[in-house]
Protein backbone atom coordinates (compact mmCIF):
# COMPACT_ATOMS: atom_id res chain seq x y z
CA UNK A 1 0.00 0.00 0.00
CA UNK A 2 0.98 3.49 -1.19
CA UNK A 3 2.21 5.72 1.89
CA UNK A 4 0.02 9.02 1.89
CA UNK A 5 1.55 12.41 2.26
CA UNK A 6 -0.64 15.47 3.25
CA UNK A 7 0.72 18.91 1.50
CA UNK A 8 -0.31 22.03 3.36
CA UNK A 9 0.74 25.16 1.64
CA UNK A 10 -1.22 28.04 0.25
CA UNK A 11 1.86 29.18 -2.60
CA UNK A 12 0.09 26.70 -5.31
CA UNK A 13 3.40 26.46 -7.11
CA UNK A 14 4.94 24.66 -4.07
CA UNK A 15 2.45 22.28 -3.63
CA UNK A 16 1.95 21.58 -7.72
CA UNK A 17 6.43 21.02 -7.76
CA UNK A 18 5.87 18.67 -3.87
CA UNK A 19 2.93 17.07 -5.45
CA UNK A 20 4.82 16.19 -8.36
CA UNK A 21 7.98 15.28 -6.98
CA UNK A 22 6.09 12.91 -4.02
CA UNK A 23 4.35 11.49 -6.67
CA UNK A 24 6.82 10.66 -8.62
CA UNK A 25 8.20 8.91 -5.63
CA UNK A 26 5.82 6.69 -5.21
CA UNK A 27 3.46 8.25 -2.33
CA UNK A 28 0.17 9.15 -2.91
CA UNK A 29 -0.66 13.23 -2.11
CA UNK A 30 -3.57 14.89 -0.49
CA UNK A 31 -3.50 18.67 -0.88
CA UNK A 32 -4.77 21.56 1.10
CA UNK A 33 -4.22 25.24 0.65
CA UNK A 34 -4.68 26.16 4.29
CA UNK A 35 -4.45 25.11 8.21
CA UNK A 36 -8.08 24.87 8.58
CA UNK A 37 -8.56 22.56 5.65
CA UNK A 38 -5.53 20.49 7.03
CA UNK A 39 -6.50 19.78 10.13
CA UNK A 40 -9.76 18.20 8.49
CA UNK A 41 -8.29 16.45 5.97
CA UNK A 42 -5.61 15.07 8.21
CA UNK A 43 -8.94 14.11 10.98
CA UNK A 44 -10.59 12.50 7.12
CA UNK A 45 -7.74 10.58 5.66
CA UNK A 46 -5.11 10.04 8.80
CA UNK A 47 -2.25 10.43 6.33
CA UNK A 48 1.27 9.05 6.73
CA UNK A 49 2.72 12.24 7.11
CA UNK A 50 1.91 16.26 6.92
CA UNK A 51 4.19 19.09 5.55
CA UNK A 52 3.23 21.79 6.69
CA UNK A 53 3.31 25.42 6.02
CA UNK A 54 3.63 27.83 8.78
CA UNK A 55 3.14 31.57 7.19
CA UNK A 56 -1.00 30.76 5.66
CA UNK A 57 -4.23 32.42 5.69
CA UNK A 58 -7.67 31.62 7.74
CA UNK A 59 -5.76 29.21 10.13
CA UNK A 60 -1.47 29.28 10.17
CA UNK A 61 0.80 26.54 10.54
CA UNK A 62 1.73 26.73 14.11
CA UNK A 63 -2.12 26.61 14.71
CA UNK A 64 -2.92 23.87 12.72
CA UNK A 65 0.09 21.19 13.87
CA UNK A 66 -0.91 22.29 17.69
CA UNK A 67 -4.62 21.23 16.46
CA UNK A 68 -3.44 18.28 14.68
CA UNK A 69 -1.65 17.05 17.98
CA UNK A 70 -3.90 17.51 20.20
CA UNK A 71 -6.44 15.16 18.35
CA UNK A 72 -6.36 11.54 19.93
CA UNK A 73 -6.89 10.52 16.00
CA UNK A 74 -4.25 12.78 14.48
CA UNK A 75 -1.58 13.15 17.02
CA UNK A 76 0.68 10.28 16.13
CA UNK A 77 1.02 11.55 12.35
CA UNK A 78 4.90 12.81 11.62
CA UNK A 79 4.67 16.64 10.88
CA UNK A 80 7.44 18.63 8.86
CA UNK A 81 7.02 22.41 8.96
CA UNK A 82 7.62 23.75 6.25
CA UNK A 83 9.62 27.56 7.60
CA UNK A 84 9.95 30.52 4.78
CA UNK A 85 13.34 32.00 6.28
CA UNK A 86 16.18 31.00 8.03
CA UNK A 87 14.28 31.83 11.48
CA UNK A 88 15.40 30.17 14.51
CA UNK A 89 12.51 30.86 16.21
CA UNK A 90 10.33 29.64 14.14
CA UNK A 91 11.99 26.52 14.04
CA UNK A 92 11.74 26.15 17.96
CA UNK A 93 8.52 27.07 18.17
CA UNK A 94 7.24 24.81 15.76
CA UNK A 95 9.57 21.97 17.15
CA UNK A 96 7.73 22.97 20.61
CA UNK A 97 4.52 22.78 19.46
CA UNK A 98 5.12 19.39 18.14
CA UNK A 99 6.52 19.41 15.19
CA UNK A 100 8.53 16.44 13.90
CA UNK A 101 10.59 18.11 12.29
CA UNK A 102 11.23 21.62 10.03
CA UNK A 103 12.75 22.02 6.63
CA UNK A 104 13.92 25.50 5.44
CA UNK A 105 12.69 26.87 2.22
CA UNK A 106 13.84 26.58 -0.75
CA UNK A 107 14.13 23.31 0.26
CA UNK A 108 16.23 20.86 -1.71
CA UNK A 109 14.44 18.28 -2.98
CA UNK A 110 16.92 15.34 -2.48
CA UNK A 111 16.81 16.38 1.35
CA UNK A 112 13.44 16.52 1.74
CA UNK A 113 12.52 13.20 -0.11
CA UNK A 114 15.73 11.78 2.28
CA UNK A 115 13.84 12.82 5.23
CA UNK A 116 10.71 11.82 4.38
CA UNK A 117 12.08 8.48 3.48
CA UNK A 118 13.68 8.13 6.97
CA UNK A 119 10.86 9.48 9.03
CA UNK A 120 8.25 6.85 7.23
CA UNK A 121 10.93 4.04 7.84
CA UNK A 122 10.89 4.56 11.69
CA UNK A 123 7.09 4.42 11.53
CA UNK A 124 6.87 1.41 10.04
CA UNK A 125 9.14 0.20 12.06
CA UNK A 126 7.52 1.44 15.24
CA UNK A 127 4.15 -0.23 13.84
CA UNK A 128 5.95 -3.45 13.48
CA UNK A 129 6.60 -3.46 16.71
CA UNK A 130 3.80 -2.46 18.50
CA UNK A 131 2.21 -5.13 16.19
CA UNK A 132 4.41 -7.56 18.07
CA UNK A 133 4.11 -6.44 21.36
CA UNK A 134 0.39 -6.55 20.34
CA UNK A 135 0.23 -10.17 19.85
CA UNK A 136 2.23 -10.53 22.60
CA UNK A 137 -0.13 -9.54 25.01
CA UNK A 138 -2.63 -11.47 23.01
CA UNK A 139 -1.00 -14.37 23.59
CA UNK A 140 -1.00 -13.24 27.57
CA UNK A 141 -4.06 -12.58 27.69
CA UNK A 142 -5.18 -15.97 25.22
CA UNK A 143 -3.28 -18.22 27.86
CA UNK A 144 -5.20 -16.52 31.38
CA UNK A 145 -7.95 -17.10 29.27
CA UNK A 146 -7.37 -20.67 28.15
CA UNK A 147 -7.08 -21.18 32.30
CA UNK A 148 -8.60 -18.91 34.06
CA UNK A 149 -12.03 -18.64 31.92
CA UNK A 150 -12.38 -22.32 29.99
CA UNK A 151 -12.82 -24.31 33.06
CA UNK A 152 -15.58 -22.11 35.48
CA UNK A 153 -17.42 -21.83 32.11
CA UNK A 154 -17.20 -25.51 31.47
CA UNK A 155 -18.22 -26.26 34.94
CA UNK A 156 -21.05 -23.42 34.81
CA UNK A 157 -22.42 -25.06 32.09
CA UNK A 158 -22.43 -28.81 33.38
CA UNK A 159 -23.95 -27.80 35.91
CA UNK A 160 -26.55 -25.85 34.47
CA UNK A 161 -27.28 -28.97 31.84
CA UNK A 162 -27.99 -30.72 35.43
CA UNK A 163 -29.71 -28.64 36.75
CA UNK A 164 -32.13 -28.19 33.41
CA UNK A 165 -32.18 -32.23 33.49
CA UNK A 166 -34.26 -32.30 37.02
CA UNK A 167 -36.44 -29.73 36.55
CA UNK A 168 -39.65 -31.06 35.49
CA UNK A 169 -40.54 -30.08 32.18
CA UNK A 170 -43.07 -27.68 32.77
CA UNK A 171 -40.68 -25.56 35.29
CA UNK A 172 -40.83 -21.77 34.41
CA UNK A 173 -37.22 -21.97 35.48
CA UNK A 174 -36.03 -24.10 33.13
CA UNK A 175 -35.73 -21.27 30.34
CA UNK A 176 -33.08 -19.43 33.23
CA UNK A 177 -31.02 -22.64 32.96
CA UNK A 178 -31.48 -22.73 29.33
CA UNK A 179 -30.01 -19.37 29.02
CA UNK A 180 -26.91 -19.95 30.96
CA UNK A 181 -26.50 -22.89 28.97
CA UNK A 182 -26.57 -20.73 25.53
CA UNK A 183 -24.17 -18.05 27.14
CA UNK A 184 -21.64 -20.36 28.35
CA UNK A 185 -21.55 -22.01 25.22
CA UNK A 186 -20.97 -18.72 23.58
CA UNK A 187 -18.30 -17.82 26.02
CA UNK A 188 -16.66 -21.54 24.70
CA UNK A 189 -16.75 -20.20 21.50
CA UNK A 190 -14.86 -17.20 22.11
CA UNK A 191 -12.13 -19.28 24.22
CA UNK A 192 -11.73 -21.47 21.37
CA UNK A 193 -11.59 -18.97 18.70
CA UNK A 194 -8.83 -16.75 20.46
CA UNK A 195 -6.93 -19.62 20.97
CA UNK A 196 -7.42 -20.25 17.68
CA UNK A 197 -6.06 -16.97 16.45
CA UNK A 198 -2.86 -17.48 18.79
CA UNK A 199 -1.77 -21.06 17.98
CA UNK A 200 -2.44 -19.81 13.93
CA UNK A 201 1.00 -19.71 13.25
CA UNK A 202 2.30 -22.79 15.47
CA UNK A 203 -0.50 -25.45 14.53
CA UNK A 204 0.97 -28.26 11.90
CA UNK A 205 -0.87 -29.20 8.31
CA UNK A 206 -1.69 -32.47 7.44
CA UNK A 207 -3.21 -33.80 4.19
CA UNK A 208 -6.89 -33.50 4.67
CA UNK A 209 -9.67 -34.23 2.24
CA UNK A 210 -11.74 -30.99 2.21
CA UNK A 211 -14.82 -32.37 2.03
CA UNK A 212 -14.39 -34.71 5.29
CA UNK A 213 -13.62 -31.68 6.69
CA UNK A 214 -16.75 -29.39 5.40
CA UNK A 215 -19.18 -32.60 6.42
CA UNK A 216 -17.08 -32.10 9.74
CA UNK A 217 -17.43 -28.78 9.94
CA UNK A 218 -22.04 -29.66 9.11
CA UNK A 219 -22.32 -31.97 12.10
CA UNK A 220 -21.09 -28.72 14.11
CA UNK A 221 -23.95 -26.25 12.63
CA UNK A 222 -27.01 -28.85 13.25
CA UNK A 223 -28.85 -27.37 15.84
CA UNK A 224 -28.44 -23.70 13.55
CA UNK A 225 -29.79 -25.97 10.59
CA UNK A 226 -32.81 -26.85 12.37
CA UNK A 227 -33.76 -23.53 13.89
CA UNK A 228 -33.36 -22.06 10.62
CA UNK A 229 -35.00 -24.64 8.62
CA UNK A 230 -32.00 -24.65 5.86
CA UNK A 231 -31.45 -28.03 3.50
CA UNK A 232 -27.98 -28.40 2.45
CA UNK A 233 -26.72 -28.78 -0.86
CA UNK A 234 -23.80 -30.23 -1.58
CA UNK A 235 -22.04 -30.07 -4.98
CA UNK A 236 -18.83 -31.79 -4.28
CA UNK A 237 -16.26 -32.66 -6.83
CA UNK A 238 -15.07 -35.59 -5.31
CA UNK A 239 -12.07 -36.15 -7.98
CA UNK A 240 -9.77 -33.40 -5.94
CA UNK A 241 -6.66 -34.52 -4.34
CA UNK A 242 -6.16 -33.95 -0.90
CA UNK A 243 -4.88 -30.62 0.58
CA UNK A 244 -2.22 -29.83 3.25
CA UNK A 245 -4.41 -28.26 5.88
CA UNK A 246 -4.51 -27.05 9.52
CA UNK A 247 -7.22 -29.25 10.90
CA UNK A 248 -7.96 -27.57 13.99
CA UNK A 249 -8.03 -24.35 12.36
CA UNK A 250 -9.63 -24.96 9.32
CA UNK A 251 -12.07 -26.48 11.17
CA UNK A 252 -13.10 -23.38 12.63
CA UNK A 253 -13.16 -21.33 9.66
CA UNK A 254 -15.85 -23.22 7.93
CA UNK A 255 -17.80 -23.57 11.15
CA UNK A 256 -17.81 -19.97 10.88
CA UNK A 257 -19.05 -19.79 6.96
CA UNK A 258 -21.85 -22.37 7.02
CA UNK A 259 -22.92 -21.21 10.25
CA UNK A 260 -23.11 -17.13 9.02
CA UNK A 261 -25.08 -18.65 6.13
CA UNK A 262 -27.30 -20.55 8.04
CA UNK A 263 -28.05 -17.43 10.30
CA UNK A 264 -28.80 -15.26 7.06
CA UNK A 265 -31.78 -17.48 6.64
CA UNK A 266 -34.83 -16.54 8.26
CA UNK A 267 -37.38 -18.83 7.90
CA UNK A 268 -36.44 -21.95 5.68
CA UNK A 269 -33.76 -21.54 2.68
CA UNK A 270 -31.08 -23.52 0.99
CA UNK A 271 -27.21 -23.06 2.09
CA UNK A 272 -25.15 -24.96 -1.13
CA UNK A 273 -21.54 -25.65 -0.60
CA UNK A 274 -19.99 -26.41 -3.92
CA UNK A 275 -15.95 -27.28 -4.47
CA UNK A 276 -14.20 -27.26 -7.94
CA UNK A 277 -10.94 -26.69 -9.38
CA UNK A 278 -11.17 -23.40 -10.48
CA UNK A 279 -7.87 -23.26 -13.12
CA UNK A 280 -4.65 -25.13 -12.94
CA UNK A 281 -3.60 -25.02 -9.71
CA UNK A 282 -6.37 -23.41 -6.99
CA UNK A 283 -9.38 -24.94 -5.65
CA UNK A 284 -12.51 -22.81 -5.10
CA UNK A 285 -15.09 -23.31 -2.80
CA UNK A 286 -18.64 -21.73 -2.89
CA UNK A 287 -21.23 -21.36 0.00
CA UNK A 288 -23.82 -19.75 -1.05
CA UNK A 289 -27.24 -18.91 1.02
CA UNK A 290 -30.83 -17.53 -0.06
CA UNK A 291 -30.89 -15.52 3.18
CA UNK A 292 -31.12 -11.74 3.66
CA UNK A 293 -28.11 -10.80 2.10
CA UNK A 294 -25.50 -8.05 3.49
CA UNK A 295 -26.27 -4.25 2.48
CA UNK A 296 -23.23 -2.76 0.88
CA UNK A 297 -21.94 -0.46 3.65
CA UNK A 298 -22.37 -3.78 6.48
CA UNK A 299 -20.20 -5.38 3.36
CA UNK A 300 -17.23 -3.29 3.50
CA UNK A 301 -16.45 -3.83 7.42
CA UNK A 302 -17.55 -7.34 7.80
CA UNK A 303 -13.60 -8.47 8.10
CA UNK A 304 -12.68 -6.01 10.58
CA UNK A 305 -12.97 -7.11 13.83
CA UNK A 306 -15.72 -6.49 16.18
CA UNK A 307 -17.58 -5.43 14.16
CA UNK A 308 -21.19 -7.30 13.75
CA UNK A 309 -24.54 -6.67 12.60
CA UNK A 310 -25.95 -9.53 14.79
CA UNK A 311 -27.11 -9.39 18.26
CA UNK A 312 -24.90 -11.77 19.98
CA UNK A 313 -21.27 -12.23 18.94
CA UNK A 314 -18.10 -11.00 19.58
CA UNK A 315 -17.27 -9.92 15.89
CA UNK A 316 -14.09 -11.62 15.80
CA UNK A 317 -15.34 -14.50 13.69
CA UNK A 318 -14.48 -13.53 9.99
CA UNK A 319 -11.22 -11.53 10.86
CA UNK A 320 -10.34 -14.97 12.10
CA UNK A 321 -11.50 -17.09 9.08
CA UNK A 322 -9.90 -14.67 7.00
CA UNK A 323 -6.45 -15.10 8.80
CA UNK A 324 -6.97 -18.65 8.97
CA UNK A 325 -7.56 -19.03 5.20
CA UNK A 326 -4.56 -15.96 4.98
CA UNK A 327 -2.34 -18.82 6.50
CA UNK A 328 -2.96 -21.71 4.23
CA UNK A 329 -2.42 -19.30 1.05
CA UNK A 330 -6.02 -18.74 0.38
CA UNK A 331 -8.30 -15.66 0.05
CA UNK A 332 -11.79 -15.08 0.90
CA UNK A 333 -14.44 -12.67 -0.89
CA UNK A 334 -18.17 -12.56 -0.47
CA UNK A 335 -20.72 -11.52 -3.12
CA UNK A 336 -23.91 -9.79 -1.18
CA UNK A 337 -27.53 -8.78 -2.70
CA UNK A 338 -29.77 -7.39 -0.49
CA UNK A 339 -32.94 -9.68 0.42
CA UNK A 340 -31.43 -12.17 -2.11
CA UNK A 341 -28.02 -13.80 -0.49
CA UNK A 342 -24.41 -14.00 0.24
CA UNK A 343 -22.14 -15.95 -1.40
CA UNK A 344 -18.82 -16.90 0.22
CA UNK A 345 -15.72 -17.79 -2.07
CA UNK A 346 -12.78 -19.38 -0.59
CA UNK A 347 -9.75 -20.54 -3.21
CA UNK A 348 -7.12 -22.76 -1.58
CA UNK A 349 -4.13 -23.86 -3.21
CA UNK A 350 -4.14 -27.46 -4.39
CA UNK A 351 -0.08 -27.31 -4.25
CA UNK A 352 1.39 -26.73 -0.47
CA UNK A 353 3.49 -23.87 -0.36
CA UNK A 354 6.45 -23.04 1.85
CA UNK A 355 5.23 -21.55 5.08
CA UNK A 356 7.18 -18.64 6.48
CA UNK B 1 -5.16 -58.42 13.63
CA UNK B 2 -5.70 -62.38 13.42
CA UNK B 3 -9.42 -61.62 11.99
CA UNK B 4 -9.25 -61.95 8.32
CA UNK B 5 -12.43 -59.69 7.92
CA UNK B 6 -12.38 -56.36 8.32
CA UNK B 7 -13.84 -55.11 11.55
CA UNK B 8 -17.52 -54.60 11.30
CA UNK B 9 -18.68 -51.42 13.50
CA UNK B 10 -22.14 -50.47 13.73
CA UNK B 11 -23.33 -47.14 13.95
CA UNK B 12 -26.35 -46.14 15.98
CA UNK B 13 -26.85 -42.53 15.37
CA UNK B 14 -30.11 -40.45 14.12
CA UNK B 15 -29.09 -37.55 12.89
CA UNK B 16 -28.00 -37.51 9.53
CA UNK B 17 -24.70 -35.50 8.84
CA UNK B 18 -23.21 -36.91 12.09
CA UNK B 19 -23.68 -40.64 10.82
CA UNK B 20 -22.75 -39.80 7.29
CA UNK B 21 -19.47 -38.41 8.67
CA UNK B 22 -18.91 -41.47 10.94
CA UNK B 23 -19.63 -43.71 8.40
CA UNK B 24 -17.53 -42.02 6.01
CA UNK B 25 -14.41 -41.28 8.30
CA UNK B 26 -13.94 -44.85 9.60
CA UNK B 27 -15.25 -46.44 6.13
CA UNK B 28 -11.88 -44.55 5.04
CA UNK B 29 -10.00 -46.93 7.40
CA UNK B 30 -10.72 -50.00 5.79
CA UNK B 31 -13.91 -51.09 8.66
CA UNK B 32 -16.80 -52.02 7.55
CA UNK B 33 -19.39 -49.50 8.60
CA UNK B 34 -23.24 -50.45 8.94
CA UNK B 35 -25.52 -46.75 10.27
CA UNK B 36 -28.90 -47.43 11.79
CA UNK B 37 -31.23 -44.77 13.01
CA UNK B 38 -32.38 -45.76 15.95
CA UNK B 39 -32.54 -48.21 19.12
CA UNK B 40 -35.37 -50.60 17.61
CA UNK B 41 -33.45 -51.12 13.98
CA UNK B 42 -30.13 -51.78 16.09
CA UNK B 43 -31.62 -54.57 18.21
CA UNK B 44 -33.51 -55.90 15.31
CA UNK B 45 -30.40 -56.48 12.83
CA UNK B 46 -27.95 -57.01 15.50
CA UNK B 47 -27.54 -60.27 15.06
CA UNK B 48 -27.53 -60.69 11.44
CA UNK B 49 -25.06 -57.60 11.48
CA UNK B 50 -23.00 -59.22 14.40
CA UNK B 51 -20.40 -56.19 14.63
CA UNK B 52 -17.03 -55.73 16.47
CA UNK B 53 -17.71 -52.42 17.63
CA UNK B 54 -20.85 -50.22 18.45
CA UNK B 55 -20.83 -46.17 17.99
CA UNK B 56 -24.11 -45.18 20.41
CA UNK B 57 -25.43 -42.03 20.02
CA UNK B 58 -27.20 -41.87 23.11
CA UNK B 59 -29.85 -39.06 22.55
CA UNK B 60 -31.66 -41.13 20.39
CA UNK B 61 -35.40 -40.65 19.65
CA UNK B 62 -37.55 -42.70 21.58
CA UNK B 63 -35.32 -45.38 23.61
CA UNK B 64 -32.27 -43.54 24.89
CA UNK B 65 -28.94 -44.90 23.66
CA UNK B 66 -28.38 -46.01 27.60
CA UNK B 67 -31.38 -48.50 27.40
CA UNK B 68 -30.40 -49.86 24.49
CA UNK B 69 -26.78 -50.96 25.32
CA UNK B 70 -28.69 -52.28 28.57
CA UNK B 71 -30.72 -54.40 26.26
CA UNK B 72 -27.58 -55.51 24.02
CA UNK B 73 -25.59 -56.13 27.38
CA UNK B 74 -29.00 -58.73 28.33
CA UNK B 75 -27.57 -61.07 25.44
CA UNK B 76 -24.66 -63.00 26.59
CA UNK B 77 -23.18 -63.03 22.91
CA UNK B 78 -22.55 -59.30 23.30
CA UNK B 79 -22.05 -59.21 27.03
CA UNK B 80 -18.29 -58.37 25.84
CA UNK B 81 -18.96 -56.41 22.73
CA UNK B 82 -17.41 -53.02 23.10
CA UNK B 83 -20.14 -49.97 23.07
CA UNK B 84 -18.97 -46.38 22.37
CA UNK B 85 -21.34 -43.34 23.45
CA UNK B 86 -21.72 -40.53 21.78
CA UNK B 87 -22.82 -37.89 23.46
CA UNK B 88 -23.72 -34.04 22.42
CA UNK B 89 -22.81 -32.61 25.32
CA UNK B 90 -19.36 -33.32 27.44
CA UNK B 91 -20.59 -32.77 30.74
CA UNK B 92 -19.06 -33.81 34.06
CA UNK B 93 -21.62 -37.02 34.51
CA UNK B 94 -22.25 -37.83 31.25
CA UNK B 95 -19.31 -40.18 31.08
CA UNK B 96 -20.19 -42.01 34.56
CA UNK B 97 -23.75 -42.63 33.25
CA UNK B 98 -22.42 -44.03 29.79
CA UNK B 99 -20.00 -46.48 31.80
CA UNK B 100 -22.88 -47.16 34.27
CA UNK B 101 -25.02 -48.23 31.34
CA UNK B 102 -22.79 -50.90 30.11
CA UNK B 103 -20.32 -48.47 27.75
CA UNK B 104 -17.28 -48.97 27.29
CA UNK B 105 -15.60 -45.78 26.65
CA UNK B 106 -17.33 -42.67 25.69
CA UNK B 107 -16.73 -39.70 22.47
CA UNK B 108 -18.23 -36.13 23.15
CA UNK B 109 -19.82 -35.00 19.61
CA UNK B 110 -19.37 -33.73 17.66
CA UNK B 111 -16.77 -36.05 16.65
CA UNK B 112 -13.10 -34.38 15.73
CA UNK B 113 -12.44 -36.59 12.27
CA UNK B 114 -8.63 -36.59 13.14
CA UNK B 115 -8.41 -37.96 16.46
CA UNK B 116 -11.39 -39.94 15.80
CA UNK B 117 -9.73 -42.71 13.88
CA UNK B 118 -7.07 -43.23 16.61
CA UNK B 119 -9.04 -43.36 19.56
CA UNK B 120 -11.92 -46.46 17.70
CA UNK B 121 -8.50 -48.05 16.57
CA UNK B 122 -7.21 -48.02 19.62
CA UNK B 123 -10.47 -49.26 21.20
CA UNK B 124 -10.58 -52.23 19.16
CA UNK B 125 -7.41 -53.08 19.94
CA UNK B 126 -8.00 -53.11 23.81
CA UNK B 127 -10.96 -55.54 23.01
CA UNK B 128 -9.05 -58.15 20.75
CA UNK B 129 -10.12 -61.40 21.77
Amino acid sequence: MKETILIVDDNLDNVVLLDKVLKKSGYRTLKAYNGEEAVKLARQEIPDLILLDIMMPIMDGFTSCKTIKQDESTKHIPIFMLTAKQEVDDKVRGLEIGADDYITKPFHLQELLARIKSRLKLTREHRRTVTRERSQALNHMVEGVEHEIRNPVVSIGGFARRILDELPEDDRKKKYAEIILQETERLEKMVKESVALRDLSSGGKEKLDIHLLIDEALTHTTNLKEEHQVVIERNFDHSLPPLSLNHDNMLIAFIQLINNGLEAIDNGGTLTISTAVNNVSNLLIEITDNGHGINSKDLEHIFDPFFTSKMSGAGMGLPLTRKIIGYHHGTISVESQPDQGTCVTVTLPLKEQATN
Amino acid sequence: MSKKTKPVILVVEDNDDNRQLVLKVLGRRGYEMVGVVDGNEALERLNSINPDLILMDINLPGMDGYEVTRRIRLQGKFAALPIVALTAHAMVGDEEKSLHAGCDAYISKPINVRTFPETIAAILKEHQP
